[in-house]
């Protein structure tokens, strides 16, 4: 398990994300001057969660 | 049969995604029949032969998106509904604002965004988790917001981001602030020297306006999700965002909020707490605790509390913990709502947008009222007849939108409740900040005052009580919000702790308000 | 004021006169999508900008590169480089070769499925309508067959707008002045701009004028039974049912010429 004393510093001065979902989460991002990126996310796998499921292990090495 | 339509004018969307959104319609449960159609006139007439031409797809235009939802019931309808609605939510992005080609996958997201140190994720629950697994792969610190993951999950997501040390906030983390960044649905408060982790949003929304209210800001502030104390997760983010929040320089008192866990995962926290040699507050809403301090660890039992022991330790002071913030007051309008009671029970209806406050509310009147007396759709509530209602519980927000963002349940509600000849006090909530309603107080205003009204004309008077969770610098203004309030009537308290408290002096025995603000009522 | 200038590496013939004139675009786009951006300009034609590959509308112009962020902003076209492309379809000169050309290409053992909306007993109505128009060159009958097709079915190109572009693609190749009347242009070009979708009308606009789209152009247009083939299966893939319904159109077409007018 790795140490997380140092998460702060390792986070750095600036945080960049990813957003992946509801868009406004994004807005006030955006709005407040944050980089940050929208996923145009679509559910995988037609939208079946099991099989997403599946897919996304099968994903992984 | 009920049929739903949804319009979304001047809606300009590829067709790969029009006919990825018919294919989740129809995949709905209870679903019969739907349309996903420009509203031409041509295909006006497609729906008035499938029987889905409501008066809303009337009206469109032949640029506006129309969809229609034939189902079993009203709430599969909206269901489904609000299925396609995340689904253009999502889709149409903020493509629209940029021009530029946006990424479909969270992987193609992190190469174009160099240097991305977050994910925060908002997909509904079946698929969340396999995007926080490709985030943690990936070296990103992952903010989960969507709920309904498993537990299975979520374990195994906290033991791949501990390998890495890397942040996994949540499942169900609605607010959280790392390096001054608001996230999720957060206030706008100063970046200062208090740290915190929360195992509720709504909670550590009120704490963090408290603090600022005072004066005090946030170092940083962790969500750690409401199953990351249960013996089962075994506290895994909590006790590694409490070394992060005990080695980070600019943090110096140490804030955690949560329900009382498992007494097996208290006493690890606890320990790390003590550990750590910083002073420390923790907040645990439930049944049974008792408060007090030991060395540098204070133990309170409300959110408010929690927020008046940081601001006292801070500041090198005992502190105690007050029970109204202005008793004179308090008295006044005490004695004024008590007066005009009516002949019924006098029973206290809560009505909550926020889950964590409306449990410290009733964790709040449940002594004052009696044991059992209040009931509602929290855990643990007793019969009656007073009610705290959880209006963002799941169960009913199936196919609406969250409370936090949309005030129809409530105002239906509150109407309910007003009609009820028993109802004394109503006792809301209103939470401001990035990401909540533009103007929550307005919403149910109008709501309120009609309310009041009803109960005059039928000789009867009806208080409303509650409390603002915001800061002046909250996109809603905290005065404003407050003024809207007041003039409708509502008695606004510093706390939703003292909403509560305040609810229970105008609807409980007298011995209730003498208690709490002395003298007879 | 200069701005930034997009390098164009294609667009059409017609456009890039137009172009040459007045080449800035407006500030803001009126929709944007992953592979695409339109513009509408002050006289309401719409433009379409994407990336490097075939026109995919007679008012499309490919970039060099899409990378660039087509936020607002001054933005002028730098045509300096550009390919001129022909997106015209003009009458066969040997009407038998032609035809024989569009079979083969037209011709596959399992056609795309189209969108669901053309299957309905509306559309099948109006298809109908339309072949039996054709057939007997009858152009009041063909207006309003088309009429009922326009605006109707799924898609921001709604499937019947698709359909009728593939038709219009035929007759302008094989039924030479027919139904290219003013009468029938102003009468589909009115419709259009009330039933349908904004960028389905500028389709139809182009179409009833003989502009088509690159692919659809090259399977029109084709020399030989392997282009012919090889444009069909580039058009099939465009949209998620736009290229299918175009196929669609064409085949119905194509089988309603082989019908001598009585």
């Amino acid at each position: 398990m790795a140490d997380y004393r140092d998460l702060f510093t390792r986070l750095g001065p600036e945080l960049r994300v990813v957003n992946v979902g509801l868009e406004s989460f994004a807005e006030t991002l955006d709005g407040l001057g944050v980089p940050v990126l929208q996923v145009q996310w679509t559910p995988p796998a037609g939208g079946d969660p099991e099989r997403a499921r599946l897919l996304a292990l099968m994903e992984e090495d | 049969m009920t049929t739903r339509t949804t319009l979304r004018r001047s809606f300009y969307q590829d067709s790969v995604a029009l006919m990825g959104l018919a294919r989740e319609l129809r995949r709905g449960a209870g679903v019969r029949e739907t349309a996903a159609l420009m509203g031409t006139s041509a295909n006006q007439a497609l729906m008035a032969d499938a029987g889905l031409l409501t008066d809303e797809a009337r009206a469109a235009g032949p640029n506006d998106l129309v969809i229609v939802v034939r189902a079993d019931s009203a709430a599969e309808a909206e269901a489904a509904l609000a299925r396609a609605e995340f689904l253009l939510t999502a889709r149409r992005a903020r493509g629209e604002a940029s021009g530029r080609r946006l990424p479909r996958t969270l992987d193609s997201a992190v190469r174009q965004l160099e240097g991305a140190n977050l994910a925060l994720v908002s997909v509904p629950g079946a698929f969340a988790a396999a995007e926080a697994r490709k985030a943690l792969r990936r070296g990103l610190h992952v903010m989960l917001f969507s709920d309904n993951v498993a537990l299975e999950d979520e374990i195994a997501l906290k033991r791949q981001a501990a390998e890495r040390g890397l942040l996994l906030m949540g499942p169900d983390c609605g607010t959280a602030y790392l390096g001054g960044v608001p996230l999720g649905f957060a206030n706008a408060v100063p970046r200062g020297r208090i740290g915190l982790v929360a195992a509720s949003g709504t909670g550590l929304q009120q704490v963090v306006t408290l603090l600022a209210a005072a004066g005090e800001g946030v170092s940083q502030a962790v969500g750690v999700g409401g199953r990351d104390m249960s013996e089962a997760v075994g506290a895994a983010m909590t006790l590694a965002a409490l070394d992060a929040l005990g080695a980070d320089p600019a943090t110096e008192l140490i804030v955690v909020v949560g329900k009382p866990p498992a007494p097996a995962v208290r006493a690890m926290v606890e320990a790390r707490l003590r550990a750590l040699g910083k002073p420390a507050v923790v907040a645990m809403l439930g049944r049974g605790i008792a408060a007090g301090s030991s060395g540098a660890l204070t133990t309170v039992t409300t959110l408010e509390d929690a927020a008046a022991a940081a601001v006292a330790g801070r500041r090198g002071r005992a502190w105690e913990p007050h029970v109204f913030s202005d008793p004179a007051a308090a008295r006044q309008r005490v004695k004024e709502s008590r007066g005009a009671r009516g002949p019924g029970a006098a029973a206290v209806r809560g009505l909550f947008a926020g889950g964590t406050l409306a449990y410290e509310a009733l964790l709040v009147l449940e002594p004052l009222l009696g044991a059992g007396t209040v009931g509602g759709n929290l855990s643990g509530h007793g019969g009656g007849p007073h009610r705290v209602l959880d209006l963002g519980a799941d169960e009913l927000t199936v196919g609406r939108a969250h409370p936090m963002l949309d005030a129809t349940l409530r105002v239906e509600e509150i109407e309910r409740a007003a009609k009820e000849p028993d109802t004394t006090v109503l006792l809301v909530d209103v939470v401001l900040g990035h990401g909540a309603a533009p103007d929550p107080a307005g919403d149910i205003a109008p709501a309120l005052e009609a309310a009041r009204r009803h109960a005059r004309a039928h000789g009867r008077g009806l208080a409303v009580v509650g409390s603002v969770v915001g800061t002046a610098a909250d996109p809603q203004g905290l005065a404003a919000q407050t003024a809207r309030l007041e003039a409708a009537g509502v008695w606004v308290l510093p706390s939703n702790a003292q909403a509560a408290r305040a609810a229970a002096c105008i609807a409980g025995e007298p011995r209730v308000a003498e208690a709490l603000l002395g003298g007879s009522a | 004021m200069i701005g930034t200038r997009l390098r164009v590496r294609a667009l059409g013939a017609k456009l890039a006169a137009r172009l040459e004139t007045e080449p800035s675009l407006p500030d803001r786009p009126h929709s944007v999508f992953e592979h695409a951006v339109n513009f509408e300009a002050a006289d309401g034609a719409l433009l379409t900008l994407h990336g490097p590959g075939p026109l995919a509308a007679p008012f499309a112009i490919a970039l060099e590169s899409w990378n660039e962020d087509l936020r607002g902003g001054p933005r002028t076209l730098d045509l300096g480089g550009a390919a001129r492309v022909d997106l015209a379809i003009r009458p066969a000169r040997n009407g038998v070769t032609a035809r024989l050309l569009l079979a083969a290409g037209l011709a596959e053992p399992r056609p795309e499925p189209c969108a669901t909306g053309l299957g309905t007993p509306r559309a099948r109505d109006a298809r109908a309508a339309l072949s039996r128009a054709i057939g007997v060159r009858d152009a009041a009958d063909f207006i309003d067959a088309a009429c009922g097709l326009i605006g109707l079915g799924e898609g921001l190109t709604p499937a019947g707008d698709d359909y009728l572009v593939g038709t219009l693609a035929i007759l302008h190749r094989l039924a030479e002045g027919w139904p290219a009347s003013g009468a029938v242009v102003r009468a589909l070009t009115a419709r259009a701009v009330d039933a349908t979708t904004t960028v389905g009308a500028a389709f139809l606009r182009h179409a009833v004028a003989g502009q088509f789209s690159e692919p659809l152009r090259d399977l029109t247009m084709a020399k030989s039974p392997s282009a012919a083939r090889a444009a069909a299966a580039a058009l099939a893939r465009m949209g998620a049912t736009s290229g299918a319904d175009t196929l669609a159109g064409m085949r119905a077409a194509l089988a309603a010429l082989e019908t001598m007018p009585a």
